[in-house]
């Protein structure tokens, strides 16, 4: 006699395994309610806590790329290839056709402004700013400038004034319906002079807001700085700010006749801002590993604590000739039973958290008086369905892996020990 | 064919600091049982039959000598493959029931022909005739925790023999229970045995509950004496 004949598959098919597996997880489920009941709330407290922290941190995120790209009036700008390191009047853009075409030719919404550095004098004091020349009316429909709260009139009814921040208006000692005097230097840098009436003032969410921009319209600014039929910036809103480089590199073939003009998007433009993303990006995973995975420890902890209760149960299943791998699959199965029902009762909590805060959160209290872009508004949650695949995937890897070790420990049991166990 | 055939069988346990003590649970142990024997093994605490028992059980492996069900040789079996033999060719009964707690005693008796893959409808009429044969007809939907130890015992030989075995082990049945109980318990071996044809070996220390089988086996020392 040999050992040759070896056993014959004897076992139950797929179903019907799965069947038992599925029946006896259940009912240990049950038998365990309260330590699984503290399990899952666990599991669902985490996901829900994560979850909820990632669409905040989202929505900040979100909240300065948007108030950013808002400051920009959108999120392609195109300006003359030296106007990033020296932003003055004689770096212009000539609005011709084949410029106009090429813009047409993206598709994509634009807006133009002239943007020159100016400085501007009260009868006390002085100080420099930008002054944008707009197209009123588009502004006040299309960008941040809706936003605002002015105090006067913003350009519509008075054309020929100069609309300031209420903080500039501060230090220079004057206000509203005064005059002042604006030097700058034209397109053939020549000194330009030119006095104005402040015909509104605007109240803006920053100090330093209030203070970087005035307001003329494009036509007076074009008059007083020599750019008739040009403009100092285009900016180009595409439809989602995130996706912006295709339509960059478009635009870049359509104005490669034109080397005088550089294409750059919001990155390129606010590096700051592009690299506080790319943190928080990295802050929201770092966030979610290092929560789940202290929350994996506890798994594990539980879960070993479980196997060793029921050694004897896990003895007698080898005994009555349950196979090593189905006594796996059985921890497994009731490790993932916590774990789904967990992702899902996190995952409608989480649901509600994202409702009830979709309102808005003031946070004014806490920002107020800080200068990032976004600080001063209110927080609204936002989703990234990525994240959410993220955490499933990383709660459903980390639970794996809670769980193998659980299972191998039991599978690993000899089973004269395990039934004599006591 | 001999159900149970052991040459030269052997098991050793090493204790102390660096292994430096030899146990000899087993020690060069031949035995032959056939088909339809009702064998008990008996001997003072430490003799060894317990540790026989393991190793016909397909439950420890042998330090050395060979061991053989019917045809099978388990030597050098994996543990999946001694799994698939003790679910197809062996049943238990251990001394504290070892019932699967969350299982009705139905479910309890059906829990083994699940895993040989027996269908719903032949498996509840297998289990529901076992327990019937075996008093508890009325206590099917019953769990373990809701039943006496004698119950639960008659519970664990219905799942034994559910799936008909070739070899029934039997580790101290009766340990945990009254005198009554176990003649009941012993009985109903006896009749099963009789009536049903199964191979029973059982191991005890209670030198009434060995009478009971028609062969008895000593053991001291990790030798069978006599």
């Amino acid at each position: 006699m040999t050992n040759t004949s070896r056993s014959t598959h004897s076992q139950a098919g797929f179903w019907g395994k799965w069947f038992l597996i599925i029946n006896l997880a259940r009912r240990n489920f049950w038998r365990q309610r309260r330590r699984n009941a503290s399990l899952l709330l666990a599991v669902a407290i985490g996901m829900a806590a994560t979850l909820a922290g990632g669409f905040l941190i989202r929505g900040w995120q979100m909240s300065t790329l948007t108030e950013t790209v808002e400051r920009f009036g959108g999120s392609i700008l195109l300006h003359h290839h030296a106007w990033a390191d020296n932003p003055k009047a004689e770096f212009n853009i000539d609005l011709n056709a084949a410029t106009l075409n090429a813009l047409n030719q993206s598709g994509l919404p634009w807006i133009d402004r002239i943007v020159v550095p100016v400085t501007l004098q009260s009868e006390r004091e002085a100080r420099g700013a930008t002054l944008m020349g707009i197209h009123v009316n588009r502004e006040l429909n299309e960008t941040h400038v809706q936003r605002l709260r002015i105090d006067g009139d913003f350009l519509q009814t008075e054309q020929r004034g100069i609309v300031i921040g209420q903080a500039l208006a501060d230090d220079l000692e004057t206000r509203l319906g005064k005059r002042i005097v604006l030097l700058g230097q034209n397109s053939n840098n020549e000194r330009t002079e030119l006095g104005l009436k402040i015909v509104g003032i605007y109240h803006a969410n920053s100090e330093s807001a209030e203070r970087a921009n005035v307001y003329v319209t494009k036509a007076l600014a074009q008059r007083a700085f020599a750019l008739k039929g040009k403009t100092s910036e285009v900016a180009l809103s595409a439809p989602n700010i995130l996706a912006t480089h295709s339509e960059v590199l478009a635009l870049q073939e359509q104005l490669q006749a034109t080397s005088e003009l550089t294409v750059r998007d919001w990155r390129d433009v606010a590096p700051n801002i592009w690299a506080m993303y790319k943190l928080v990006e990295g802050m929201v995973v770092v966030w979610q590993i290092v929560f789940l995975g202290a929350l994996a420890f506890g798994l594990v902890n539980t879960l070993v604590a479980a196997v060793l209760e029921r050694t004897r149960e896990f003895g007698l299943l080898m005994a009555v000739g349950m196979r090593p791998g189905s006594i796996l699959q059985q921890v497994l199965v009731e490790s993932w039973i916590i774990l789904f029902v967990g992702l899902a009762l996190g995952g409608l909590v989480s649901a509600g958290i994202y409702f009830w805060l979709s309102g808005g959160i003031d946070v004014s209290q806490f920002t107020g008086g800080m200068e990032f872009p976004g600080m001063n508004r209110p927080l609204y949650p936002v989703v990234f369905p990525s994240d959410i695949f993220s955490l499933v995937s990383i709660v459903l890897l980390f639970g794996f892996l809670a769980s193998l070790y659980p299972a191998r420990r039991a599978v690993a049991l000899d089973p004269v020990a395990a039934l004599n166990k006591h | 064919m001999s159900i149970v055939r052991c040459e030269e069988l052997s098991r050793y346990y090493y204790q102390g600091a660096e292994n430096a003590i030899e146990v000899r649970a087993l020690d060069q142990v031949d035995l032959q049982i056939e088909p339809g024997e009702f064998v008990s093994i008996a001997g003072p605490s430490g003799s060894g039959k317990s540790t026989l028992l393991n190793m016909l059980g397909a439950l420890d492996q042998p330090t050395s000598g060979k061991i053989w069900i019917q045809d099978e040789l388990l030597n050098g079996l994996n543990k999946t493959e001694l799994a698939d033999l003790r679910l197809r060719r062996l049943g238990f009964v251990f001394q504290s029931y070892n019932l699967i707690p969350v299982l009705s005693a139905r479910e309890n008796v059906e829990f083994v022909l699940q895993l040989q893959g027996v269908g719903a409808a032949p498996r509840k009429a297998r289990a529901d005739s076992m327990l019937e044969r075996v008093g508890l007809g009325e206590l099917t939907d019953r769990r373990p925790a809701e039943m006496s130890g004698g119950q639960q015992q008659r519970v664990a030989i219905a799942r034994a023999l559910a799936s008909e075995p070739d070899l029934l082990l039997a580790d101290e049945p009766s340990a945990n229970l009254d005198s009554q109980t176990t003649a009941d318990l012993m009985n109903l071996l006896t009749e099963l045995n009789r009536s049903l044809g199964t191979t029973i070996v059982m191991v005890t220390h209670d030198t009434e509950v060995m009478h009971y089988a028609e062969r008895q086996i000593k053991m001291r020392d990790g030798k069978i004496v006599n």
